[in-house]
């Protein structure tokens, strides 16, 4: 047998024993959901409970339909389709909303109550205490422009202020453009 | 279990100061003071009411996750009728009996009208003619609202379980357990750690 079979026979087996393993693993997890079974039952009128149902089928189908179109289980084991480049068709770019988005980041303060909001979410009173040198009102101001842009957004019922997955982008890559410039220089 | 047949009572109140029906931490309903409101009972119990009046529905749909927040909070000003189902004891100390004036200002003629208003609602909501079963709902609340094509909006709440379903969006609550479902986008979310699937994914 040759070296180049004798890898081919080793990853094989090895594959052999992932898919054993992601079986096993599929089992437990059936088994865990089993016995933790359901702990809400409300019972009313046939509508509304079609259109509970109606929208559990609907959220199902959407997470069976796009793990399906975006996980491939192959020979090969479980893959993620990605798109590939010639596939793509970029967006047309908004530039008034990059603007706003590069405005709302244009500010010292803005970025320091990003920083901040980037530990998690904070009542106006925290992020009044971590950053003293920023005025109650000030500090308002700042927030509602970081709001608009879509970088923060605030609960109304409690009040919590929490930055958004574009938010994070938007700090992480502001910070790395600063520390880029700086170190080229 | 005991089956009836809902039905509505002959009384017409009105809410003397504003009203909160639902508080927890992502959501609150409140209703306006003079707002219109009907009970519903199953047999001798209370089971909910329908209100007409101004009112308020806040629902904090979003998700916390260790990536960002997604999601925003549903602020939705209520003007047509509603119906909650749950405990109204403690509404109820909040109810004085309507006048031929406060009706007038909800644009009816009369009390009959207003019952055979909300009757159609209750309809819809329970399905006309069919019994119910009169279960413990324990501590919570069901709401229907109607949207603005008069589609309904449903909010289900117990504790820190909501099940809110409009027309452009689901959220299903349970504690740190979260899916959210919003038109292009599909949010499940569990301890800060999320899956988010955009149904219009190129392969």
């Amino acid at each position: 047998m040759s070296e180049g079979e004798d890898v081919r026979e080793e990853l094989r087996k090895l594959r052999n024993e992932i898919a054993s393993l992601k079986e096993q693993l599929r089992e437990a997890r059936e088994q865990r959901r089993k016995e933790r079974g359901y702990s809400l039952y409300i019972d009313v009128g046939d509508s509304i409970r079609e259109s509970i149902e109606d929208a559990l089928e609907s959220v199902a189908e959407s997470i069976h339909g796009e793990l399906k179109r975006s996980i491939f289980i192959g020979p090969r084991g479980v893959s993620i389709i990605k798109e590939t480049v010639s596939e793509r068709k970029e967006p047309p770019i908004n530039f008034s909303k990059t603007a706003e988005i590069m405005n709302a980041l244009s500010h010292e303060h803005r970025l320091k109550i990003l920083k901040e909001l980037m530990s998690g979410g904070k009542y106006v009173n925290e992020l009044e205490e971590r950053l003293p040198e920023i005025t109650a009102s000030t500090l308002l101001s700042h927030l509602r422009i970081l709001e608009e842009a879509g970088l923060v957004v605030q609960e109304k019922v409690r009040g919590r202020y929490l930055i958004t997955m574009p938010g994070r982008i938007a700090y992480r890559m502001a910070v790395k453009v600063a520390k880029f410039v700086e170190e080229s220089e | 279990m005991i089956w009836h047949n809902y039905q509505l009572d002959n009384v017409v109140y009105k809410v003397r100061e504003t009203t909160t029906l639902w508080k927890a931490e992502r959501g609150m309903v409140e209703v306006n003071k003079d707002t219109l409101a009907v009970l519903i009972k199953m047999g001798s119990q209370d089971i909910g009411c329908l209100f007409h009046g101004k009112g308020k529905l806040i629902l904090d749909t979003i998700i916390e996750t260790n990536k960002g927040a997604i999601g925003r909070s549903v602020e939705k000003e209520i003007e047509k009728p509603f119906i909650m189902i749950g405990s109204v004891n403690s509404v109820r100390q909040n109810f004085v009996t309507a006048d031929f004036q406060d009706l007038v200002m909800k644009g009816y003629k009369e009390g009959q009208e207003f019952i055979e208003k909300a009757e159609s609602l209750c309809e819809r909501f329970f399905g006309k003619g069919k019994s119910q079963a009169c279960g413990t709902f324990g501590r919570g609340f069901m709401f229907a609202f109607l949207d603005d094509d008069a589609k309904l909006e449903v909010l289900i709440a117990e504790n820190s379980k909501i099940v809110y379903r409009a027309r452009a969006m689901t959220f299903i609550s349970n504690k740190n357990r979260i899916i959210l479902k919003t038109l292009g986008k599909t949010v499940v979310a569990n301890s800060g750690r999320a899956i988010v699937l955009l149904s219009n994914f190129a392969v």
